[in-house]
């Protein structure tokens, strides 16, 4: 996998919750692609140091989602994103994600103009892990 | 358990090695010693430095031995390491003990076998060797262990005050002399095997509760408790004669008198009540006074009219059972004297003199009644044993008085009596002025008087007195050539009272014989009061031992102990210890068969008993029951009272408990 | 599969003198997993251990490890539990190789390659003398000793005492290496939060010898709420609230935690009428001082004494 996954004990967010979100952001990223393998429980809780029990939460959690799936006797693989929020549970979500990326535009002193600019050609890196067809953000 | 014992010799071969090397140096000074003097008329196996090195250097090497191999593993990590094993603490146990016990074997053994070859080698000692002469080293050695096991208890106890772990030595220190008052070697050994395994159980015991009293078994509690009794016996004997300083001193009740003989042949009493100087009146009963002074005389001023001599005791049936078997084996060679070039023995095996030439160190052959003989045995000639005291001319058989002339390796007769009047004991007069004067020779029927040439002076007859023995003083009188010959009953067998026999004078001069005869009525025998520190030492001895003393028949008190000792040590436990006990019980709440056990041992035991009941217990904390509000053990799930459980812990609100899910 | 829990203790008590230091200790700790005994130092944490490996006697109460009671463990239990101290002592006048084949010796179950492996992993040196070694370099021995014989349950008391990261880090990772088989359990009492976090299934928690909590980490972590909550002025005086741990008091703000966050706690911190209200999220280090801290207002240390002006 060429995933780098960092974790940071001491935290406010628990270390499963830390795996979840870097995996999500990599697929968002495009980091990681749709069939893209990850490291097994066992070999990512080695890596990471912590326990086994934790990365199967993590990956439980993800699988949960619809990020990634399980094949028996395969491995861990990046799978098409389904369906798996509402609406409604979708925007709830995007909202603080959305607040922390203006806001930490707004400290930095970037134009609304620049923010758009950016935001767009990030949006079109990232046109081919959007789904087609129910989930494009174009509703 | 191999590489328990293994690791355990490795653990501690530093001190097995600096041990063997003191006990080597000892043993060298030793030998040093001996050959520095080669008159040395000693067997050095047997003699007192040996022992002496040996008894120390056992008693201190064991315990710290035993300690150390304890203390290596005191830390609780440590402990931990060692108990936390596939191994039951009792084989835990006996691999430490092996290891001990080999190493104590190997720094003891080596040194004292390599003395015993250098000894036994021909050429090194001039001095007969026999086997039950290693017995007193033997026991000594084997004391050794005692002081062992002792040492690891020391250390294993968690008890609060570090004195009452030392306890357990106590039982070594009491043993040691013991060891060497027994009639019979056997014995000593059994009392030593008894010591050994009550120390060792104690120690086993110990390893099953980690040192502590509650968790072990009925068998180690036991072992430990009876462990302690000699050491706390031996504290509260101290702490009793410190005490008794504090008080007056009393004056000694009793009176106690005796007979006394001048040198001009006449008797007197000398009378002592309690501890006031001695009166001395003449056999009427009038004090004899100072011609100068008029008043009756001082003791010491009559002391110097006292006529002196020999005495030899004879035993009607030889009632040899007094001696303990290490009196035993150190007599079985006597030194006789040395000539030029010989050391000459008397070794009661073959019953003859032997001599060793001092040069090459070997036996040159033997002397007995009939001569000098090139071997040992010389073909069963033999003189009669019979301990003179001051003896180095004559020997004797039943029938006949020797004089021995050593350098001439040759016997000479002296006396000779028929069959039906055999010799019972014999000795030699000296006089400071004229040297060997003369030789006295007890036979059944009649006393004889020799000159040092064998010409006799007097011959008394005498009835042989009913006591099983009797003690026949000669008086030298003034002037020269006057004597008295005084038969005195000296009671020794079972039931056989001073009192019962008179006391028999004769006086007798040179060529005259017999001058006069009296019988003297017996003195009582002498009865003293208990002096305070009688009194103070049985209040605290335990009454099960002041029974059983005289059962021993050695020692004080072998007569039986006196009845006030003997209340005192029963008033000491019924109301002293018993009380306290059954205090304690019933505060702790001891269960009914507790109590009872503890109320008997109490009263056998008295101090001592109380002494170690109390080293031992772990008395448990005590809580007030929230039901009934009484004060209750915190190790009892029940109240004893109420029968109320413990409260469990007050709910603060902040308790987070979930269940917990298995492992997928 | 089995379902018997490896640990099970009922009322376990331990006075020393008058004082308790465990009072009536009740847990069970589940087959597979790794189970973390925390408490603040003098909590009764060792005290617990030793009793349930039948090195201290039990007050009262009892309990049973692997199936045989405490109170009487048998050499065949001890085959199959592996103990690590906090001292990591061991005989200084032994080898490293020494003390493998010492300890080999007892052991039937004895693996070798896994002595030679950790102790290869920590840089001993197989002829070193024990008491040469550093802290770190005992610490890894002792492993070594205790993860040979391939235990079922492994038992350490505050094993990373002492030791520098990086022995820290290889101990967790021991550890890590221990549940690739589901039938081993560990346990282990600790003050390393972080090395909680990161192998920890299941927390008990002792305060002054008493259990208090006892559940998966993840429970506890969300047990433990911060809120935050602003006034204009001088925050007003806190009501007795259920669950409340600690507060902290500063210019206009007014910082609780507590425990079981419910409708009910929300309703009375409302009472307060805050201006802003809001849930702070909050680190396991920092939960868990709260939890075993004082409970009540809380000020930081030595801040009267800078107060007057």
């Amino acid at each position: 996998m060429n995933l780098n996954i960092v974790i940071n004990t001491g935290s406010a967010t628990p270390i499963y919750k830390q795996i979840t979100d870097q995996v999500r952001l990599a697929v968002a990223t495009g980091k990681l692609a749709v069939g893209d393998q990850l490291s097994s429980v066992r070999a990512l809780a080695e890596e990471l140091v912590v326990n086994p029990n934790t990365v199967a939460r993590a990956y439980t959690d993800l699988a949960r989602e619809g990020l990634i799936e399980s094949r028996a006797g395969r491995g861990v693989f990046v799978t098409r994103k389904r369906k798996m929020f509402t609406r409604e549970e979708g925007r709830r979500r995007l909202e603080p994600l959305m607040d922390g990326l203006i806001g930490e535009a707004m400290v930095m002193d970037f134009t609304q103009e620049e923010l758009r600019a950016a935001f767009e050609k990030k949006l079109s890196q990232c046109q081919r892990n959007f789904g087609k067809g129910g989930n494009s953000i174009n509703e | 358990m191999k590489a328990l014992v293994r690791k355990e010799m490795r653990e501690n071969v530093r001190v097995a090695a600096l041990g063997l090397v003191i006990y080597t140096l000892m043993l060298l000074s030793q030998y040093r010693e001996y050959v520095a003097s080669p008159t040395n008329m000693s067997q050095p196996l047997a003699d007192s430095g040996i022992l002496w090195s040996t008894a120390w250097f056992c008693g201190v090497f064991g315990a710290v031995l035993g300690w150390l191999q304890i203390h290596n593993e005191r830390r609780p990590d440590l402990w931990a390491f060692l108990i936390h094993r596939p191994m039951t603490r009792t084989r835990i146990f006996l691999g430490k003990v092996t290891a001990g016990v080999g190493l104590y074997a190997l720094v003891v053994g080596l040194p004292l076998l390599g003395f015993i070859v250098w000894a036994r080698l021909p050429g090194h000692v001039a001095a007969p060797f026999e086997l039950a002469m290693l017995q007193p080293v033997a026991a000594y050695v084997l004391a050794g262990i005692l002081y062992y096991f002792a040492g690891m208890l020391s250390d294993l106890r968690q008890a609060r005050w570090y004195g009452s772990r030392v306890l357990g030595l106590g039982t070594a220190i009491v043993v040691s002399p013991l060891l060497s008052m027994s009639p019979e070697f056997w014995q000593s050994v059994l009392l030593l095997l008894v010591g050994a395994a009550i120390l060792a159980t104690a120690v086993w015991g110990g390893f099953q509760s980690d040192g502590h009293y509650r968790r072990q078994p009925a068998w180690g509690k036991a072992a430990l408790t009876v462990a302690l009794i000699p050491g706390c016996l031996l504290l509260a004997v101290i702490a009793a004669l410190l005490l008794r300083n504090f008080f007056p001193g009393r004056e000694r009740s009793g009176t106690w008198s005796s007979y006394r003989m001048t040198t001009n042949g006449s008797v007197f009493k000398s009378i002592q009540v309690a501890d006031r100087p001695a009166e001395i009146v003449d056999l009427e009963g009038k004090p004899v006074l100072d011609e100068k002074t008029g008043k009756p005389i001082e003791p010491n001023g009559f002391n110097r009219r006292i006529a002196t001599g020999p005495s030899l005791e004879v035993k009607q049936d030889d009632h040899a059972g007094q001696r303990t078997w290490m009196q035993k084996d150190l007599s079985l060679v006597t030194p006789w004297r040395a000539t030029q070039d010989t050391l000459w023995y008397y070794w009661s095996r073959y019953g003859r003199l032997v001599g060793y030439d001092i040069a090459t160190r070997r036996c040159i052959g033997s002397l007995g009644p009939k001569g000098f003989a090139p071997d040992l045995a010389g073909g069963g000639d033999r003189f009669s044993d019979g301990r003179t005291a001051t003896g180095v001319r004559t020997r004797r058989t039943a029938s006949a008085v020797f004089q021995v002339d050593l350098e001439m390796r040759a016997t000479g007769t002296l006396f000779t009596t028929s069959a039906d009047d055999p010799i019972l004991a014999e000795d030699e007069i000296v006089n400071g002025d004229y040297g060997w004067q003369y030789t006295m020779v007890v036979t059944k029927r009649s006393v004889h008087l020799l000159t040092a040439e064998g010409k006799p002076v007097w011959q008394a007859p005498y009835q042989p007195a009913r006591a099983s023995s009797t003690v026949f003083h000669l008086f030298l009188l003034e002037p020269p050539g006057q004597f008295a010959l005084w038969l005195s009953p000296v009671g020794r067998g079972p039931g056989e009272a001073r009192e019962k026999y008179p006391e028999h004078v004769v006086w007798l001069a040179r060529d005259q014989g017999v001058l006069k005869r009296i019988d003297l009525p017996p003195l009582p025998a002498p009865h003293y009061g208990p002096r305070l520190e009688e009194e103070m030492t049985s209040l605290v001895a335990p009454p099960a031992l002041l029974a059983v003393l005289p059962l021993a028949k050695v020692g004080i008190w072998s007569s039986g102990v006196p009845r006030e000792l003997l209340l005192l040590s029963w008033a000491g436990a019924i109301l002293v210890c018993l009380p306290i006990g059954l205090w304690l019980g019933r505060r702790y709440r001891f269960s009914f068969a507790a109590q009872a056990g503890w109320a008997v041992f109490h009263v056998l035991l008295g101090v001592p008993g109380l002494l170690a009941f109390l080293s031992v217990q772990e008395w448990p904390a005590r809580e007030a029951c929230p039901i009934c509000k009484k004060l209750r053990r915190v190790d009892r799930a029940q109240c004893e009272h109420c029968a109320a459980d413990f409260a469990p812990p007050e709910k603060t609100g902040t308790e987070v408990f979930a269940p917990l899910q298995a492992s997928s | 599969m089995n379902e018997q829990p490896v640990i099970r203790t009922q009322g376990l008590t331990r006075y020393f003198g008058a004082q308790p230091a465990v009072y009536e200790l009740s847990l069970e700790v589940p087959r597979g997993g790794v189970f973390a005994l925390l408490g603040r130092n003098g909590s009764g944490k060792t005290t617990t251990i030793r009793m349930l490996l039948g090195l201290l006697e039990p007050t009262r109460g009892g309990g049973s490890i692997l199936g045989y009671d405490i109170r009487s463990l048998p050499p065949e239990a001890r085959a199959r539990i592996g103990y690590l101290t906090e001292e990591h002592q061991l005989y200084g006048w032994m080898r490293v190789r020494e003390c493998g084949d010492f300890q080999s010796r007892f052991f039937p179950t004895w693996n070798d390659k896994i002595f030679r492996g950790v102790v290869g992993h920590f840089n001993l040196r197989p002829s070193a003398h024990v008491k040469s070694l550093s802290r770190g370099e005992r610490a890894g021995l002792c492993l070594a000793l205790t993860l040979a014989p391939e235990p079922e349950l492994l038992i350490l008391d505050d094993p990373a005492v002492g030791l520098d990261p990086v022995a820290r880090r290889a101990l967790v990772e021991s550890m890590i290496y221990l549940t690739r088989r589901s039938d081993r359990t560990i346990f282990f009492s600790t003050h390393q939060l972080p090395d909680v976090e990161r192998v920890a299934d299941h927390i008990a928690v002792l305060d002054r010898s008493v259990l208090r909590a006892c559940c998966p980490l993840e429970t506890f972590r969300n047990s433990v709420r911060q809120v935050r909550l602003r006034f204009p002025g001088t925050p007003p005086a806190l009501p007795k609230i259920p669950g409340l741990l600690q507060a902290f008091r500063s210019e206009g703000e007014l910082r609780v935690t507590c425990v079981h966050y419910n409708g009910a706690t929300e309703a009375a911190l409302r009472g307060l009428a805050p201006a802003q209200m809001e849930e702070a999220p909050i680190s396991l280090e920092d939960a868990f001082i709260s939890y075993l801290g004082d409970r009540g207002e809380k000020s930081f240390i030595l801040s009267e004494t800078e107060a007057q002006p």
